[in-house]
């Protein structure tokens, strides 16, 4: 284990850093334009008459309700930012600008189903990307991928907690299968989905994908420490996450897809030789 | 280095934090989502249907589909609460009729189409391999009115 701190540090040949953060901000611009007009539509319901206040940030401090103009501003604000870094100049201050506006933009609308916690990462991952060093030098340096294994190590921490509070709140009954049959049946009966209605009905199908969602979420923590194993849990992850969008709708890659480039900056370098670029 | 390292260790704390106490200090998260054991013999939910005024009979299906779901979870913790505070029931039942209509209003912009609103109590059980759906009319809304007033409601 220490060995592998030790590797944080250790420059590699390439700014793998300065990689994802291209790709991870070019990726959320993307998804902020596509589904900017419905998220300035749901702003618009006034999601705190039913849901309350935004959140309080680190548990402090109040966030405030924001106006529309001021929610726009902050989506222009973050928006300006990732394209910003983008380009290379004054990186870390246009990452600063999107950290902050991704913090007030984000809790207004955090209701909204492709939201709600789906967005938690992003916020971390900017902060990581701020201070990091190399988010601002050139592709060709060389600098430590600190910044990847922490990023690695936020999504870890998600999918690690989720099990744990299945197992704290459920205990192993929770891979019995049952339990998801009746998740299933909830979406079912509150949005018609027909895929959670026909594997509501295969017991022994909901008891594997039971058991895998528990194996999946308690041990993605070991492709930190075997990289040979990063792939295969970040295929896994897609999986998981493609087939509770097609079962019950929740529609985690929205905006988890960006943080998930972090497993395809080897690719990215490989591409960019390909093409001599 | 010791900066990044201080840095580093500061993210790590309060990664572990949230995760081994179970709690959420936005943005960091406990993750909760589905943790909670179910059981197979009841599954039960409040949905909001709608008539128009021909007589068809729909869902509420709003564009932002956790809407329906919050009013009627909302409305499940209202009936529970009702067994040692009608009155504040009544007038939480009241707030989310009122929020239906409203959201209606935004979303179509008209809701004199609608003659009556129904709360449905759907449940689910399994039976011997299959799973049985079962609707209870538990509230009737006639009257829906723009602006987000509340018509006369029968129960």
């Amino acid at each position: 284990m220490i060995g592998s701190l030790q590797n944080w540090f250790i420059p590699l040949e390439a700014n793998h850093t300065r990689m994802f953060a291209v790709l991870f901000c070019a990726a959320l611009a993307v998804q902020l334009i596509v589904h900017w007009r419905a998220q300035a539509q749901f702003f618009q319901t006034q999601p705190a008459r039913l849901y309350g206040p935004p959140p309080r940030l680190m548990g402090l401090w109040q966030l405030p309700t924001l106006s529309y103009r001021w929610f726009l501003v902050s989506g222009f604000g973050l928006l300006i930012g990732l394209l910003g870094a983008i380009t290379g100049a004054a990186t870390r201050l246009f990452l600063l600008l999107a950290l902050i506006s991704s913090v007030f933009y984000f809790c207004q609308i955090l209701p909204l189903s492709w939201i709600q916690r789906k967005t938690n990462l992003l916020p971390l991952v900017l902060l990581i990307l701020l201070a990091a060093p190399a988010s601002a030098k050139p592709l060709d340096s060389p600098t430590p991928p600190w910044p990847l294994f922490l990023t690695k190590l936020c999504l870890a921490q998600m999918y690690l907690s989720a099990g744990l509070q299945k197992l704290r709140r459920g205990g192993l009954a929770w891979g019995k299968g049952e339990t998801l049959q009746a998740y299933l049946i909830d979406h079912y009966l509150w949005g018609d989905t027909k895929a959670a209605w026909r594997l509501a009905h295969c017991p022994r199908v909901c008891r594997v994908l039971s058991i895998g969602t528990l194996i999946f979420e308690l041990t993605f923590w070991a492709a930190l420490l075997q990289p040979g194993w990063t792939m295969i849990y970040a295929v896994m992850g897609l999986l998981f996450h493609l087939g509770a969008s097609a079962s019950m709708r929740i529609h985690y890659l929205k905006y988890l897809a960006p943080v998930y480039l972090v497993f395809v900056t080897d690719a990215a370098f490989h591409f960019l030789r390909l093409w001599n670029l | 280095m010791f900066l990044t390292s201080l840095f580093i260790i500061a993210i790590v704390v309060q990664l572990a934090v949230v995760t081994f106490h179970g709690r959420d200090i936005w943005p960091f998260s406990h993750y909760p989502m589905f943790s909670g054991l179910k059981t197979r013999a009841e599954v039960e939910i409040y949905r909001v249907a709608l008539e128009t005024a021909d007589g068809e009979l729909h869902w509420w299906r709003s564009r932002f589909y956790r809407y329906p779901e919050r009013v009627g979870r909302d409305w499940q913790q209202a009936e529970f609460l009702g067994r040692r505070s009608p009155a504040l029931t009544l007038l939480e039942r009241r707030r989310l009729l009122a929020e239906v209509i409203r959201l209606l209003q935004l979303e179509e912009g008209d809701v004199s189409r609608y003659s009556a609103l129904y709360i449905v109590r759907r449940t689910a059980a399994w039976r011997m391999g299959v799973w049985v759906v079962n609707d209870r009319l538990v509230a009737t809304h006639k009257g829906l009115k723009a602006g987000g007033s509340v018509g006369r409601s029968d129960r």
